[in-house]
């Protein structure tokens, strides 16, 4: 019974860490229609501008979150405007460029911090453990927990609650008609793109706590970011939330019951859900 | 008049005639002069996951040039590199363009070099491997030469001093689906189960899992947890390792530990300390030869240099290149410069003799390692060594 307990926490901690960096690439994609598939490297940038702040300059962990967010969304500031808004509606052209976008960072981040990876770095206030069932369950994996949790209901929040969120949606379902209503779609357009930057870079400041960062880490995330946002459904927070849930689990407890299978489970969920529900989870029409 | 004008001409070009015909011979030998250097391709993963192994063989190989003057056997050496990207695809491509396009003699590296064997039978030139490799049934390496031997070499010992020295008779093992982390695992289990141990469990996790928590879960209690993953994720298994309270259950060893290598260390913390692995070389190795190398490292480089098993690589490969030349008096023949290898006894940083069997594999002293801590910086401090390891069928002493 502890083992199910434990393994479902992982699953839950797995998922959260998806949820952060798969929710604005569902964002990005929902609204401007943009496949980013550099997402992956900013969160890898993320880590590495927190690696900096919190071990390099030994600075709190909390301006660790701020910076590497930040970075991340300038990173990606400078993308769209630079680059990625004229290439709307042209996906291969997208993919092109995103994929570029890939190395440029990567290799950025090689002369930056060098090729040794850095190992995983947790503050000083989340290394103890609960007890759990006779285990010790790092703290960090809670906090890990929580941080997902807070994003999800603040995104939801923004997204539903919001009159900017409202704009979002209403961007997703028609734009012609939110340009016919006097709103600046171009600056609606990057203030998406910062935001969804802006939380993959946050998730790779948390995420950098369990993997710590590497230089393939853009390419190794990318693909778990992009199997939640097709079972979720684009652009929908609460899509991204339920795929990175179950993709978690599916995940976590595919480790422990088909270990042979491990690295297949999710892309196997990934069909089944995709042959009954073409458009994700809690995607909108195709 | 007119005849003696005409044999004044002719008398002059039969001279010019003459002189040039002399002095053919010393045109010939003035060119010769200009002697071809010695051309060495050099293929390190420079980008993707080694990109760091790749850097610093790269720093080994150009130390040892340097050492050499750029010279051997009246020859200067020239050295060129390509960019593997840690791919054996691009390896082998990469290989093909140093032959075919910039016509080396002799090629180092890369690190993944399987595709490349039988490339460089067919071109028939010696490639001097970098690191250890899995031989597959039926790989003959003719042309390579493979210095690092071969995985087995470096985990039959931890399997031996894990037994012998620490006692243990029980082990649960823990790494990765692919080729070398499944040798891992069976190389170690042979080893262990021939001492009469116990090997109770044996978990692949895929590569570049981010969360280990289900397998940490999931371990049944043993004497001693054997890992052994790439060096991103060998830390994260570590720090999560900890993370569960783990350490004061079962210890860890780590056979071929350069995965886990030095810089990552501090990232980690005192859990680290006491952890056990296998390796032929980390820069504590305490012997003059080895000290010349990292004094030399860090003259060129800067105090602060990371010297380990990666860097060692390179300086011993070019050693190599180095002694097969002076041997071969800088006949760069290929057949020529492949016995000299497979003839040499060399001492190198990392073993008292460095020699090669008939089939091509190296073999090498391996040493068993501790993390330490000496003057605040986490090291692998060498604790015991077991003598010329065979890369075929190591025997234990």
């Amino acid at each position: 019974m502890d083992v199910v307990v434990l393994n479902a926490l992982n699953g839950i901690l797995f998922g959260s860490i998806l949820f952060l960096l798969a929710s604005g690439l569902s964002l990005i994609l929902g609204v401007m229609g943009i496949l980013n598939l550099s997402h992956g490297a900013l969160f890898m940038i993320g880590g590495y501008v927190g690696w900096s702040v919190a071990i390099r300059h030994g600075l709190n962990f909390g301006f660790a979150l701020v910076a590497g967010a930040v970075a991340a969304g300038l990173v990606g500031l400078v993308m769209e405007r630079g680059f990625l808004r004229y290439l709307y509606r042209q996906l291969n052209e997208q993919v092109l460029l995103t994929i570029g976008f890939i190395y440029i960072l990567t290799n950025l981040s090689l002369w930056i911090w060098g090729p040794s990876p850095k190992a995983p770095f947790v503050p000083s206030l989340l290394s103890g453990s609960f007890n759990i069932m006779g285990w010790p369950y790092p703290t960090v994996r809670i906090a890990i927990i929580l941080t997902g949790l807070v994003l999800a209901i603040g995104l939801w929040w923004l997204q539903d609650k919001t009159r900017i969120g409202a704009i979002i949606r209403a961007g997703m379902e028609d734009k012609e008609m939110v340009m016919g209503l006097g709103i600046n779609l171009d600056r609606l357009f990057t203030a998406v793109f910062f935001l969804g930057a802006f939380t993959a870079g946050l998730a790779g400041v948390v995420g950098a706590q369990l993997l710590g960062v590497n230089l393939s880490l853009g390419w190794e995330i990318l693909l778990y970011a992009l199997v939640v946002v097709v079972v979720g459904g684009m652009g929908s927070v609460q899509g991204a939330f339920l795929g990175a849930m179950l993709i978690g689990f599916i995940d976590t407890f595919g480790k422990v019951l088909f270990p042979e299978f491990a690295t297949y489970t999710i892309y196997l969920a990934m069909i089944t859900i995709l042959l009954a529900r073409p458009r994700g989870l809690l995607g909108r029409p195709i | 008049m007119k005849s003696k004008k005409w044999a004044i001409i002719l008398g002059t070009v039969a001279m010019g005639l003459v002189l040039v015909m002399l002095g053919m011979p010393l045109l010939a030998a003035s060119a010769k002069e200009k002697v071809e250097p010695a051309k060495i391709g050099c293929i390190l993963p420079m980008t993707g996951p080694l990109a760091d192994a790749g850097a610093k063989a790269k720093q080994g190989i150009e130390l040892r040039f340097d050492e050499a003057g750029w010279k051997v056997a009246g020859r200067p050496i020239q050295t060129i590199y390509q960019d593997s990207a840690t791919n054996p695809a691009i390896n082998l491509e990469k290989a093909k363009k140093l032959v075919e396009g910039d016509k080396v003699h002799m090629l180092i590296g890369g690190i993944i070099l399987e595709f490349c064997i039988p490339y460089t039978a067919r071109a028939k030139i010696p490639q001097i491997g970098l690191r250890p490799i899995i031989p597959e049934k039926g790989m003959e390496l003719v042309y390579t030469l493979m210095p690092d031997g071969t995985f087995k070499m470096y985990v039959y010992p931890m399997a031996w001093y894990a037994y012998d020295i620490l006692g243990y008779r029980t082990a649960t093992l823990i790494s990765h689906e692919r080729k070398d982390g499944k040798e891992q695992i069976r190389a170690f289990t042979e080893a262990f189960e021939a001492k009469r141990g116990k090997v109770i469990q044996k978990q692949l996790a895929p590569i570049a899992t981010p969360d280990f928590g289900p397998y940490l879960v999931a371990l049944k209690d043993a004497d001693v947890v054997v890992a052994w993953f790439h060096p991103p994720d060998m830390a994260r298994f570590l720090r999560q390792y900890n993370e569960f309270g783990l350490f004061k259950k079962m210890p860890v060893v780590i056979p071929l530990c350069e995965v886990l290598i030095q810089e990552m260390m501090p990232g980690l913390g005192d859990y680290i300390l006491g952890i056990k692995g296998s390796c032929d070389y980390h820069w504590r190795v305490d012997t003059p030869i080895n000290k010349k190398f990292v004094a030399g490292m860090k003259e060129k480089y800067g105090a602060k240099v990371m010297v380990d098993s990666f860097t060692l690589g390179g300086y011993e490969a070019a050693s190599i290149a180095i002694a097969a030349l002076e041997a071969t008096g800088g006949d760069t023949a290929s057949e020529k410069l492949r016995q000299a290898i497979l003839g040499l006894r060399l001492e190198t940083p990392s073993t008292e003799v460095l020699t090669f069997r008939p089939d091509g594999w190296g073999s090498k002293d391996m040493h068993i390692f501790e993390i330490q801590k000496k003057n605040g910086q986490y090291v692998w401090e060498p604790i015991y060594t077991y003598r010329a390891v065979d890369p075929v069928k190591p025997v234990a002493p």
